[in-house]
């Protein structure tokens, strides 16, 4: 099996982080299983060549993905299943793009249909060229500042809201609370941490932050319930597409 | 530095005035950021680990996890590198299963076991041995 994963930079002032192009090719053909967690990020896909089926096993529903889809934020774990030969091309968007989104509202937990790209799409410049042109033409404001830090602040322009009329406008521009947002937040500040489990056993006691989860419990209950494993389990887990766009978008955010 | 021979792109570190080095690229771009910007003590000593697994297993994919680690993988993960001060820890998910001649694995856990490589006199025998078996292994696996 011969993978190859490549990565154009965004445009920040279009909330893209960047594009990718995901290729897996094999001598026969044969399905490889990927699990995706929960991100704060919203995700365009357009499979080129081959299918993708999604399981969602909280939702209990199974269907293909369309070829072109975004996926908003999701709060539980899904299972992709990838036919081979597959020629994915994809483009991230930091939490921030919720706030620009031209259709109603992005929603939440579930895949949205879309057509940004040609279908005789070429190479990664050519996709990421149309989808910036795409959003370009197409990205409205919804609110006067954003409504969230990067952390996950409030912005002051909300101190004067009700905390009902705020809920309700998470709920529009996210299609989630803000503590579910914080919930996914905190799950990412235990993984980008630096974790050397080299040592004899992995000691998962050392990266718990106080700050975030009350214990070890309290962590591994929050991280299977978001994920699906343990976070040992998660640490062995083969995920080819949440590994490269994991370790791509801490990059990002590292040099924003 | 020996690599497999073929049509290779390969990518130049500047890590001093007149000191470069040169590795194979990799096919995925996030890895090949990854080892541009790894601290320039410790850079040859990855290098060179990771010409040996990539020279004793060319069917594997390599990939970033856990923000900092680079996982070689086929249809699953195998092995873990983890950058240390002045050391790399080679972690082999299935390392219990390895007959280990030369007793340079560590470790007491169910499956995992881990080989720590400080110098770049390493013994490449041994991880050549350990990574042939790794993927023999996954093929009588698979052949059950």
């Amino acid at each position: 099996m011969n993978i190859s994963f490549q990565k154009l930079k965004g445009d920040v002032s279009l909330h893209l982080a960047f594009c990718w192009k995901m290729t897996i090719r094999a001598k026969s053909p044969l399905t490889i299983t990927d699990h995706l967690i929960p991100e704060l990020f919203y995700d365009y896909f357009f499979i080129k060549e081959g299918n993708i089926e999604c399981v969602d096993e909280t939702g209990r529903t199974k269907y293909e993905l369309p070829q072109q889809a975004l996926k908003p934020i999701h709060t539980h774990p899904l299972v992709l299943i990838f036919s081979s030969p597959l020629v994915l091309y994809g483009a991230r968007f930091f939490l921030t793009f919720a706030e620009s989104f031209w259709a109603d509202h992005p929603g939440a937990n579930s895949f949205l249909a879309q057509t940004w790209v040609r279908q005789n799409t070429k190479d990664l410049q050519s996709f990421a060229s149309q989808v910036i042109e795409h959003v370009r033409g197409r990205q409205t404001r919804r609110n006067p500042y954003p409504m969230l830090s990067p952390d996950l602040e409030e912005s002051d322009w909300l101190v004067h809201y009700s905390p009902r009329h705020k809920r309700r406008l998470y709920k529009a521009t996210f299609g989630l609370s803000r503590k579910e947002l914080q919930g996914v937040r905190n799950i990412h500040a235990f993984l980008e941490q630096t974790c050397d489990f080299a040592s004899q056993s992995p000691r998962i006691i050392q990266h718990v932050n106080p700050e975030v989860f009350y214990d070890q419990p309290h962590l591994n209950h929050t991280f299977k319930k978001m994920t699906g494993f343990s976070p040992v389990e998660y640490f062995e887990a083969n995920s080819i597409l949440q590994d490269n766009l994991m370790s791509a978008s801490y990059n990002e955010i590292s040099s924003r | 530095m020996r690599f497999p021979a073929g049509n290779i792109e390969f990518g130049v570190i500047h890590q001093g005035k007149d000191e470069r080095m040169k590795y194979k690229k990799s096919k995925n771009d996030i890895v090949n950021e990854y080892i541009e910007n790894l601290e320039k003590d410790i850079t040859p000593l990855f290098l060179e680990i990771r010409a040996c697994v990539l020279s004793a297993g060319p069917s594997f994919n390599e990939s970033i996890k856990w923000k900092n680690c680079l996982v070689y993988a086929t249809t699953k993960n195998h092995i873990q590198t983890v950058v240390g001060t002045g050391k790399v820890s080679l972690i082999f998910f299935e390392g219990t299963s390895l007959e280990d001649k030369y007793g340079l694995l560590e470790g007491d856990g169910n499956k995992a076991r881990t080989m720590r490589i400080h110098s770049p006199d390493f013994n490449k025998k041994a991880l050549t041995d350990y990574v042939k078996q790794t993927l023999k292994n996954e093929t009588q696996r698979g052949k059950k």
